[in-house]
């Protein structure tokens, strides 16, 4: 989710995204590539590749129109969930 | 160094997958690396953050294998992502193993009860034996009729529930490793 979110804004590239979400969370930035693999697959993504000024030239992953439906969807279940699991800790 | 080192052991832990495929995951991590030596990191420092090759094989695999089965619905493909499934931690043993044998268990008991009916006629002669009025043979002839019918019905039926069971146990698969490893 954090990934649909982040690719949201602009297109990114995987060094970016593995950098920005293990700056938040604790996470081996490895498993982020399979996870883009699979959304790609799955059509959230479109990737493409651009010359880049210093290093290789970097694959950059587009958010389609169905991954952006996703991402809206997963946002809304997760404030639901998260909402859930504040009101029970206030309670508990 | 240790760049060639991880990406070596990679490659080797995803050497069944086609070679395309597998250049272009290894293709990611090369990018990756060379992206942080960029920004300055050393090598041993973004080989740490980004894991153990066995523990991205192992998440590799795993989608690899679901996939394969949902293109192409096979017991031994099944049995594959299952595997690939589990051996991504123990918690995936609880909630595949244990859904899988409940469905297998279902589908074993009406396949029994399929073979049962259609080999009804035989079972009652040599537990009653042959009839010998006529009333009774015809008896004995119409329920055969009706029991090896409704048998080979449920047979053929369960045929295709049992595919359909299959990819709906694959889609359950998909859904494990999302949550799991948290999409």
């Amino acid at each position: 989710m954090c990934v649909l979110v982040l690719a949201a804004e602009h297109d990114t590239y995987g060094y970016e995204l593995a950098n920005k979400i293990s700056e938040k969370i604790l996470i081996a930035e490895g498993t982020i590539y399979p996870l883009l693999r699979r959304m790609t697959q799955e059509g959230y993504f479109e990737t493409y590749l651009t010359e880049s000024a210093e290093g290789p030239p970097r694959k950059y992953y587009r958010l389609t129109a169905k991954g952006r439906a996703y991402m809206l969807e997963m946002v809304k279940e997760w404030r639901l969930f998260s909402r859930g699991v504040d009101s029970i800790i206030a309670e508990g | 160094m240790i760049e060639q080192e991880f990406l070596g052991r990679l490659e080797e832990l995803l050497e069944k997958m086609p070679e395309g495929e597998r250049k272009d995951i290894l293709y990611d991590y090369e990018e990756h690396f060379q992206n942080g030596m960029a920004s300055g990191k050393s090598e041993s420092e973004i080989a740490s953050s980004l894991g153990s090759p066995q523990a991205i094989a192992k998440e590799i695999m795993a989608g690899y294998h679901v996939a394969q089965a949902t293109e192409n619905v096979s017991v031994n493909n099944i049995a594959r992502a299952v595997l690939a499934t589990v051996s991504l931690g123990f918690i995936n043993l609880v909630f595949v193993i244990g859904p899988l044998f409940g469905v297998i268990g279902v589908l074993f008991a009406f396949y029994v009860v399929a073979v049962v009916l259609v080999a009804s006629p035989v079972l009652m002669l040599v537990a009653a034996g042959m009839p010998s009025e006529p009333t009774g043979i015809l008896a004995w002839i119409f329920t055969s009729m009706v029991t090896v019918g409704a048998g080979s019905l449920l047979g053929i039926g369960m045929i295709f529930v049992t595919r359909w069971a299959g990819k709906m146990f694959l889609k359950y698969l998909q859904f494990n490793i999302r949550i799991i490893r948290g999409a």
